[in-house]
């Protein structure tokens, strides 16, 4: 499966980022290596779940902070992307001055203070961009989107200004990394074994790509979905959401639990942003890469359904797994000898067109609520 | 004040005293750079010899151009509450469209505008035919799925032949005297104008119209304007076709200045910048799309100019100073103050012992 770049983009393999891979394929320099040893379609599904994973940590991000009214769409995308972006520079920062005893520590534990400190550190942003900017704007919705908008930008542009612009890579975590004796590991306890890959239902996976991602994604799914249905807190959130005057007149802050809902969205893109990382570099444009995915995933799943959003970035992560497969094998359009090939250019699109017809039929998506 | 509406061509002239205003400078803008800054005579703009005149010209071309698309969008936005996030696909089809049948087919420029006014019409009629449908924040998620198609279509390698891929258009050669921005920049210059502003004043005849109080009506209420008898539908499909037509127009106009046409012109990164340009100059507001884009791209060029390498982080600071503290834009917050700032000189000039 490492044969297969354009799904399994490693920086430490390739040297490659996404966006130089398919520029190289564009001008000829790297050809698509052709469908051979890959494993169709037990492998297929795992690595859809792996983009639908990431996708997953920044749509649900986004889905709780949309929650809020079906007009504030873009704030929270932006925030999130630019919270995304934020976390895994501040992790470039942790990671290197801190020298002494943090380089001392393994990989694992230095991910997973990166892991902590950046999710907290972009929820305190958040916090702080929905304080000081956002809530004098909440009466007037496009401004909010406007502000959000220049927020990123110029957060994305402070981060340039700062670490400049090329691409970072992020060693993956030691527990994750395992080779050589023993590897790849076997079955579902392959997972602990500390390799880097493991044979499961006759395909190999990487451990960390196709496992830990994912699983971290269901269990964020999990305890947000635990936050909003069975804690006290999500019911105020719920209830501010349906009706903020009502709350507040039965004497609940509901603006300090709009930033709070605020801070936990932006922290929880941190958290997809650090995950990301290792996996796919850093990048100053790592979290625009994913603004229009998670968009698209939150709009097919339904702006209001917090399941959905997950069900949304699945679907779309499956769909464009498909979609480079063809690429490989050509699709046979009727009446045309020459089988039409999409390019690894057009496989977003295939994503759109589903949420655009998906929205056609159903305007609130398949899991939303229909309140218009 | 009085409001006193005179017939005849006096009282156009009379009404239009603003457009006739910004007309006038405008066209004497590039002498007067000539002479003062240049040094350079009367002559110095009619051959293009290079100066600040030349560079001046291209740079107002360029704010032209994002103006006319700049009062498209307001249409929608402004008008008649139509928020689209797929205008930037409406530019763009005028920008490909033009280049790639002048390019690629090699037909005569009045039979390509003709095929781009075509184009114009159906992908408006495009986006219409989704209004019943999908309303407000869905309708805004369906155009940005249909031009981010556009813009992933565009830039794919698949029609690298035709479109340039990543790259962009390129090659494009002015079909005719009065397009070519390199050797006719004085004439392209004052055909820019006289589109601009006569664009404006279709706007604003439009605007004022009972079709435009209608789409008024429609962004206010739309329960209401139904309510009252009008097929809302109609008008809102007519604003997007007027509005279509336009970009579709400054999007040739960019294919002719630019030399490059990069698919940046697609992509959902340019609407937001009109949506900025609208929002800076005053929604709704249909002059204000025009000093927005004037602002904007002034703003952008002397921060490039004096802070190089800063310039992205000061442009997205003052935007959002902007929307913080100037909510109705330039001309709507200049609008809203006019009366007390006019009281304010009346009072000055009194206190002078000027009778007013």
């Amino acid at each position: 499966m490492s044969k297969f770049p354009l799904v399994i983009w490693d920086p430490g393999n390739f040297a490659l980022t996404p966006v130089n891979m398919t520029v190289q394929i564009d001008i000829g320099l790297l050809a698509p290596l052709p469908p051979g040893d890959y494993v169709w379609p037990m492998a297929l599904a795992f690595l859809g779940v792996v983009l639908g994973g990431i996708a997953m940590a920044v749509g649900i991000a986004s889905a709780r902070s949309t929650g809020s009214g079906p007009t504030r769409l873009g704030r929270p995308h932006v925030v999130a992307a630019a919270g995304l972006l934020a976390a895994a520079a501040l992790l470039q920062v942790v990671k290197e001055p801190l020298n002494g005893w943090v380089f001392e520590l393994s990989t694992t534990w230095r991910f997973l203070m990166a892991v902590i400190v950046s999710t907290v550190v972009g929820a305190a942003l958040g916090a702080l961009i929905e304080v000081a900017l956002i809530r004098p704007l909440y009466d007037r919705p496009i401004y909010t989107l406007m502000i959000t908008l220049g927020v990123g930008f110029v957060l994305i542009e402070a981060v340039r200004e700062v670490w400049g612009r090329p691409e970072f890579t992020m060693a993956r975590p030691a527990a994750f990394g395992g080779t050589g004796e023993g590897c790849p590991g076997e079955g579902i306890g392959g997972f602990f074994s500390g390799c880097s890959t493991l044979m499961l239902f006759g395909s190999r996976l990487r451990v960390y790509n196709e496992g830990f991602i994912v699983l971290m994604g269901i269990l964020v799914l999990i305890a947000v979905s635990m936050l909003l249905h069975r804690t006290r807190i999500g019911m105020t959130i719920r209830a501010g959401v349906q009706d903020p005057v009502m709350v507040e007149a039965l004497g609940i802050n509901v603006r300090r639990v709009f930033t709070q809902v605020f801070a936990l969205g932006s922290g929880l893109a941190a958290l997809g942003g650090v995950l990301a990382a290792p996996s796919i570099g850093l990048s100053t444009s790592m979290g625009a890469l994913f603004l229009l995915t998670a968009i698209v995933a939150l709009a097919i799943g339904g702006l209001t359904s917090f399941p959905g959003a997950a069900a949304g970035a699945l679907l779309i992560g499956l769909l464009q797994q498909v979609i480079i497969r063809l690429g490989q094998t050509g699709i046979h359009i009727p009446f045309v000898e020459e089988p039409f090939k999409p390019s690894p250019t057009l496989v977003p699109a295939a994503s759109i067109i589903l949420m655009v017809i998906i929205l056609l039929v159903l305007p609130s998506g398949l899991f939303g609520r229909g309140e218009r | 004040m009085t409001t006193t509406v005179r017939p005849g061509i006096l009282g156009t002239l009379r009404r239009r005293r603003g457009v006739l205003l910004a007309l006038a400078s405008l066209v004497l803008f590039p002498f007067v750079i000539s002479i003062v800054v240049d040094g350079q005579g009367l002559d110095a703009v009619w051959s293009n010899s290079r100066g600040n005149a030349l560079f001046l010209q291209g740079l107002a071309i360029e704010i032209f151009i994002l103006g006319l698309f700049a009062i498209s969008y307001d249409l929608l936005l402004g008008v008649s509450g139509i928020l689209s996030f797929g205008h930037a696909m409406f530019f763009a089809v005028g920008a490909y469209g033009f280049g790639i049948a002048l390019k690629s087919f090699e037909w005569h420029w009045g039979i390509a505008l003709l095929f781009v006014a075509v184009l114009a019409v159906v992908q408006a009629l495009l986006f219409a035919i989704l209004l019943p449908r999908v309303q407000g924040l869905t309708f805004a998620l369906v155009t940005l799925g249909i031009s981010a198609v556009f813009w992933i279509v565009i830039r794919s390698s698949d029609l690298a032949q035709w479109a340039g891929a990543e790259i962009g258009l390129q090659g494009v050669r002015p079909p005719v005297w009065f397009l070519d921005t390199t050797n006719q920049r004085f004439v392209f210059y004052l055909l820019t104008v006289a589109i601009v502003m006569g664009v404006y004043v279709l706007y604003s005849k439009i605007v004022d119209s009972p079709a435009g109080r209608v789409l008024v009506a429609t962004r206010e209420n739309e329960e209401r304007a139904v309510m009252l008898g009008y097929n809302t539908f109609w008008f809102k499909t007519l604003a997007l076709v007027v509005s279509s037509l336009t970009a579709v127009l400054a999007g040739v106009l960019h294919t002719m200045h630019q030399p490059i046409v990069t698919p940046n012109v697609a992509g959902l990164g340019f609407t937001v910048t009109v949506l900025l340009i609208v929002l800076i100059g005053g929604a709704g507001t249909v002059s204000g799309a025009l000093v927005g884009a004037a602002a904007f791209r002034l703003l952008q060029f002397y921060l490039d100019r004096w802070f190089p390498g800063a310039s992205g982080l000061l442009v997205g600071l003052v935007y959002i100073g902007i929307v913080l503290y100037l909510p109705f834009g330039i001309v709507g917050t200049w609008r809203a103050k006019k009366a007390r700032i006019k009281e304010g000189r009346d009072r000055l000039l009194r206190l002078l012992g000027r009778r007013t």
